[in-house]
């Protein structure tokens, strides 16, 4: 019985899958989760593309890492899997959970975990008639919205299975708030009503935390976070062009770390999840913000050289020399001056507010091969593999 | 028609590449199902190239 990597798309994270498991002498078999036909009938099972037939590979496969890049894909992907008897990571009642923030927070608030104030209105901002009339919502979930959160204070509107940033929107006046409203329509990211939340004080920070936990064993929460840092916006998104530190945790919100896992993972064997987290700093900072936004654009400066080996082709063509491109890359940026000095007064900052933290979502696929492992020092491949095989 | 053959670059299935082939067309992998650009014929020899994509809830 193997280990079977189901993907869609052979990206950076797949390909460094592929490499650390023949680093680690794993043998794993892939399954392209795409253009294909699983078929279920009279006659069994069957797995083919128009040129293959991964019946066999998908019959032999004790455990699958289910690394479908789609959410919604991934929920078939795990689904499909436990039913044919395969045991998956994550779970597909854990990628079930973490497909929703407002699932996800409802599971860290009943355990005890600290979250940012969020609503909830089921309500969607417009709704059709039979005869065709649109009932416009946008003034009662607004009104519904301030009746909780304080408006000054800035409110923030997230699409439920949202990525990347996208589609969040910040409000501090009513204008702004029934504009974010209209904006939010019923799609694949936000399937039913308005998901908002206090905006958090985050300062210029917030924390991807990796835990793993193996079947017999207790989770282990990495010690090192990737801290996602910038003043371009509200959201600390990477893809929206913010620069990344890592940033050693307090022994305190490492512990809430495991919490969260456990709260998601349940009665689950095995797990490895990113937890995403902020520090509610407000005034409590550090330094002067002019300081920091000097080093920072300093650090960001020296980032831009690694983007454009990020960015180069030929990790397409040629993937391991590529890697070792980008590894030296990340290397020289950890190594410049800014960088250090940014990354410490995070951690300072973090030490001082280790009981600000708040948890506001989990990634049940976390990408990692370029941020979480070349700047925290951890890549995810490992205990996704060690996992596995802890199934078997 | 002439056929070139090639491998997918992912799961190294066989490609037959139709001579006439442009560079630019989009190909799909008969193993795997993943769209691949031509990005070069020259001597018979087919250099393929994923294509990146994103989907509207891809990504963590």
């Amino acid at each position: 019985m193997s280990i079977a990597l189901l993907y869609e798309r052979s990206e950076t994270d797949e390909m460094g899958i592929k490499l650390t498991a023949q680093d680690l002498g794993i043998d794993v078999v892939f399954l392209p989760f795409r253009k294909i036909a699983l078929t279920i009938g009279k006659t069994g099972f069957t797995a083919k593309t128009k040129g293959k037939d991964y019946t066999n590979a998908v019959k032999s496969a004790a455990v699958v890492l289910n690394r479908a890049q789609s959410k919604n894909r991934r929920l078939q992907a795990g689904y499909f899997m436990e039913m044919l008897g395969k045991k998956t990571i994550n779970s597909s009642r854990i990628e079930f959970v973490c497909y929703s923030k407002l699932r996800t927070l409802l599971h860290f608030w009943t355990a005890g975990i600290p979250i940012p104030k969020t609503v909830y209105v089921p309500c969607d901002a417009v709704d059709t008639l039979k005869n065709g009339s649109l009932i416009h919502n946008e003034k009662d979930i607004a009104d519904l919205l301030q009746n909780e959160l304080a408006l000054d204070e800035g409110l923030v509107i997230k699409p439920d299975a949202g990525t990347h940033g996208k589609g969040m929107v910040l409000s501090k006046n009513r204008e702004q708030l029934l504009a974010g409203i209209q904006e939010i329509k019923p799609s694949i990211i936000n399937p039913v009503g308005i998901v908002a939340q206090e905006l958090i004080q985050k300062w210029f920070y917030d924390l991807r935390i990796i835990v793993s936990k193996e079947k017999g064993k207790a989770p282990v929460c990495h010690p090192v976070a990737l801290a996602r840092g910038g003043f371009r916006d509200f959201r600390t998104n990477t893809y929206l062009g913010n620069t990344v530190f890592d940033a050693r945790i307090p022994f305190s919100i490492r512990e809430l770390a495991v919490k969260c896992s456990q709260a998601l993972g349940k009665d689950a064997e095995a797990w490895v999840l990113a937890l995403d987290a902020m520090i509610n700093v407000g005034e409590n900072k550090t330094v002067d913000d002019a300081a920091l936004i000097s080093e920072l654009k300093k650090a960001e400066e020296e980032y831009e050289k690694v983007r454009v080996v990020k960015q180069d082709e030929t990790r397409l063509r040629d993937f391991q020399g590529w890697n070792r491109l980008l590894e030296e890359a990340f290397q020289r940026y950890k190594s410049t001056e800014p960088y250090e000095k940014v990354k410490s007064i995070i951690e300072e900052s973090l030490e001082k507010n280790r009981d600000r933290v708040v948890f506001h979502e989990a990634n049940s696929c976390p990408e990692f091969w370029e941020h979480t492992r070349l700047i925290a020092g951890m890549n995810v491949a490992v205990p996704l593999l060690k996992c596995a095989q802890s199934l078997i | 028609m002439a056929v070139y053959k090639t491998r997918c670059p992912d799961c190294d299935a066989e490609l037959d590449v139709p001579s006439d082939t442009e560079q630019g067309e989009i190909l799909s992998c008969p193993g795997c199902g993943l769209e691949l650009e031509v990005k070069q014929i020259k001597g018979g020899c087919v250099d393929l190239q994923e294509l990146t994509m994103e989907g509207e809830d891809w990504g963590e």
